[in-house]
């Protein structure tokens, strides 16, 4: 595997910087295409095959959905065909390197075909190049075809790009080695695993240090990928879009997925959220939609996914549809909201008639899956989280105008306020991370005990080792204290305000390099974890 | 931007780029350092390790080296009545002393005890040693173990117990009555005639300290399927070589061999995959088998006496 963090890659990286800098600038595109094929195909030649099959399959499609009057059916027919490959290898539990960030690129490339948004891509080459663009294959950012296919002919390749570009490589690949991977001995199946005393023998602050532990390592590692990804991107010249905003400083559950994995938010949001109707047919639709977008996030995590989850979401998807006409037919003029009339509870009922008899059948399909119900857990808590934030929005903010009263309030108020912001980053935060460890620990009865022990009943907090807390703060506690501070946007903005003057920059450049090679050292002592999203 | 190859372009990325210079530059001095310094060593911290171990004792040691060892033992007379009680009771009961030759029924005489006769115990050991001393621990035993231990570097090693600095200062500054050695799952990638031969001189190194001290040796535990797949080094079969001759080092030297596999089995020769997170260790609260199995498998004898502080 040649993943970022590999003492491989860093060679083969090396070396393509040296031929693309010597490189005429017309012939780049090719370099950078048959780079990114080779790097694709050294990784997994199966993956490389699958990836120039479906960017051939989709080129056509686009062409396709473009040149046909019928657009929506052709949309529909075109994504199936990349959903259905998607469940397939996710049903096959076959890993496919890339497959899924790429199918998703094609489904919003295919989208904004038919739209009109953008000109379907008659250049063959432009196209794989945006398929297997290396900087972003493995992980995404998950691209709009827009984005990159401008830049793929007048990359923006300059010493200053370089420079910053070099700068975001060598944060991103030392915060992989040297943070991400230290955090990471609490879950991975080594000595120092929480596994290895087994869940059911630790204490409760133990069970919290690792709840926080594995909060700040899945961020970390993605971040750290992203400012590689970037870094690469940007030596080249390239810009991708950011995809990840500092979510744990976010006040809002809302604003916390606005933040975390933004393309992914973007494309399920313009995609998903935005067709089924977002906020525009009701309360009720709303929440629906929004658990629906959790729902599916879940599934796509779980590699369990039988056929019959795309028959549930052909059926879905009807009763959505059926929903919007029948809900119009039943309560009319009482949806709109200068009319002056309020739809009635029987009338709501039986407006949504389709979608509550979708409840059951959701649970009857999703009970219990093989495996993944752990993600599905996941995907609930948060989106429960945001749906609750959307009452509260509704029915107690928007009604008691809380905001103004705060503002009128004067000193008190700003009191009040910062006591506000206070519990609203518990509010993000706590339920945030009890849903990571959801995410982490597969073994859904192994995650009952571990609950249990987050929130054990009065008097059974000991673990079974009075000292186990204090070990693993030994062992661990100052990777939290620095990934805690990367948390906060301030270090990059330092950095970055450091890198724009003449001495700044030297100074940064000369501690940058040390890091490097101090990570690079690292690495061929003790290795290095992939990363950790690979391979969904 | 083409013009990166001409003349002016040293000069441009001194201004705007000065990244690419310092980590050329940086790790040409790496480099240097690197080898200036020889080969830089490795900390192994998996516990595979093929090359072949560092020595410190003369090796291999002959049988004549021995009867040193076990005629301090018999300078007390144990050769009293040969009762065989059944070993429910706990109060004292005789057994045959060791010899040289492995009796017809060797081991004999294990009687189940109580925690207070682990209270001039000394457990040494790596990990799985570290975790009984955690999470389960036996009367108040001391313990000399590290997660890192092996049989050839245990003596040598400098962490400090009780405030002793290292092993041997422990074993001359202390008197024990009981010595529980559990070292050899980190030695599976060695071959078993080293492993053993090393066991023998600190075996010997040990007796020469506590010359009256009842030595334990306790078998290497199997780690489970899935592990023993993942990791062939940790075979079974190779498990079992090495646990035969240490049975068969402890009949030799006047020990005692407790086989934890009686315990920590699943039927094929494996540790169950229910009792351990990482394949390897028990979870914490799966020492109680090996628990128990220590205070149903000791030795008490006229040479070795012990009461149960309850009596």
């Amino acid at each position: 595997m040649m993943q970022f963090n590999t003492v491989a890659f860093l060679i083969a990286y090396a070396v393509f910087l040296v031929i693309y800098a010597f490189c005429p600038e017309r012939w780049r595109r090719y370099l950078m295409l048959a780079g990114s094929v080779a790097f694709v195909a050294v990784n997994s030649w199966q993956a490389a095959l699958f990836a120039l099959l479906f960017t051939a399959v989709n080129y056509l499609l686009g062409l396709c959905v473009a040149r046909t009057a019928f657009r929506k059916a052709a949309l529909g027919c075109a994504a199936a065909v990349n959903v259905i490959a998607l469940a397939t290898f996710k049903q096959l539990g076959v890993p496919m390197l890339g497959l899924s960030y790429y199918l998703f690129a094609f489904i919003a490339y295919l989208a904004d075909v038919a739209r009109g948004t953008i000109a379907a891509e008659t250049d063959p080459v432009r196209f794989a190049t945006f398929t297997f663009f290396f900087p972003k294959y493995i992980q995404g950012p998950i691209t709009r075809y827009g984005e990159l296919s401008g830049q793929i002919d007048r990359p923006k390749y300059s010493l200053a790009n370089i420079q910053l570009g070099l700068t975001y490589f060598i944060l991103g690949f030392a915060m992989k080695i040297l943070l991400s991977d230290k955090l990471h001995v609490m879950w991975s199946e080594g000595y120092y695993a929480l596994t290895t005393i087994g869940y059911d023998a630790i204490s409760t602050k133990l069970a919290w240090l690792g709840a926080v532990d594995t909060s700040l390592q899945i961020f970390i590692d993605w971040q750290a990928y992203t400012f590689m990804a970037m870094g690469i991107a940007g030596t080249l010249g390239y810009k991708l879009p950011q995809n990840f905003n500092y979510p744990y400083i976010a006040r809002t559950v809302s604003d916390y997925y606005r933040r975390w994995h933004m393309t992914l938010t973007r494309w399920f949001t313009d995609y998903v959220y935005i067709p089924l109707g977002g906020s525009r047919e009701g309360l009720l639709r709303t929440i629906v939609n929004v658990l629906l977008v959790w729902l599916l996030t879940s599934l796509w995590h779980g590699s369990g996914l039988a056929p019959k989850y795309l028959l549930w979401g052909v059926a879905f998807g009807a009763a959505v549809i059926a929903d919007s006409r029948w809900n119009r037919r039943i309560n009319g003029r009482s949806l709109d909201p200068d009319s002056g009339r309020r739809p009635t509870i029987a009338g709501l009922l039986l407006g949504h008639i389709w979608l509550i008899l979708m409840l059951p059948v959701t649970v009857a399909v999703l009970w219990k899956p093989a495996s993944g119900l752990n993600f599905i857990l996941w995907g609930m808590t948060v989106g429960c989280c945001a749906v609750l934030e959307r009452l509260w929005k509704t029915f107690v903010v928007q009604r008691f105008r809380i905001g103004k009263r705060l503002e009128e309030m004067g000193p008190i108020g700003k009191v009040w306020k910062v006591f506000v912001s206070i519990l609203a980053h518990l509010w993000v935060l706590i339920p945030i991370i009890v849903s990571w460890v959801m995410f982490t620990i597969r073994d859904v009865d192994q995650l009952a005990i571990y609950l249990g022990r987050l929130f054990p009943a009065p008097g059974k907090s000991a673990g079974v080792d009075p000292t186990d807390f204090a070990r693993y703060w030994k062992l661990v506690g100052p990777a939290i204290i620095a990934g805690v501070i990367l948390c906060f946007p301030l270090p990059e903005t330092i950095i970055r305000r450091i890198g724009k003057s003449r001495i700044g920059s030297w100074v940064l450049s000369v501690l940058l390099a040390a890091l490097f090679w101090y990570s690079v050292y690292v690495l061929t002592q003790h290795g290095s974890d992939p990363m950790g999203y690979a391979a969904f | 931007m083409q013009n990166k190859n001409n003349r002016g372009g040293l000069a441009a990325i001194l201004n705007e780029s000065p990244l690419i210079l310092t980590v050329i530059a940086v790790g040409l001095l790496f480099l240097l350092i690197t080898g200036l310094r020889g080969c830089s060593k490795s900390d192994p911290k998996t516990p595979v390790e093929t090359k072949p171990p560092v020595v410190t004792t003369p090796a291999p040691i002959e049988t004549t080296a021995q009867p040193d060892s076990q005629s301090a033992e018999r300078e007390t007379p144990s050769q009293s009545a040969e009762t065989e009680t059944p070993a429910q009771t706990t109060v004292p009961v005789s057994t045959e002393a060791p010899t040289t030759e492995a009796p017809d029924d060797y081991p004999t005489g294990f009687t189940t005890v109580d925690e207070s006769y682990f209270d001039d115990a000394l457990f040494i050991g790596n990990s799985l040693t570290d975790g009984l001393c955690l999470y389960d621990p036996v009367g108040s035993a001391k313990h000399f173990s590290a997660a890192s231990a092996t049989i050839f570097g245990i003596m040598d090693m400098n962490d400090e117990f009780y405030g002793y600095y290292g092993l041997r200062a422990l074993l001359q500054g202390e008197t024990f009555g009981k010595i529980y050695i559990k070292l050899g799952i980190n030695e599976c990638g060695y071959d078993t005639d080293q492993f053993i031969n090393q066991y023998q001189s600190v075996l010997n190194e040990i007796r020469s300290y506590q010359p009256n001290a009842l030595i334990y040796i306790q078998a290497i535990l199997y780690v489970t399927q899935k592990h023993e797949t993942n990791n062939p080094v940790f075979a079974t079969a190779g498990i079992m070589e090495k646990n035969a001759r240490l049975k068969q080092l402890a009949e030799e030297n006047g020990c005692y061999f407790l086989d934890l596999t009686e315990v920590y089995n699943d039927g094929t020769n494996h540790m169950p995959a229910d009792w351990t997170g990482d394949g390897c260790h028990p979870k914490a609260s799966c020492y109680k088998y090996w628990h128990q199995y220590l205070l149903e498998h000791a030795i008490v004898d006229a040479a070795h006496p012990w009461q149960s502080a309850a009596n």
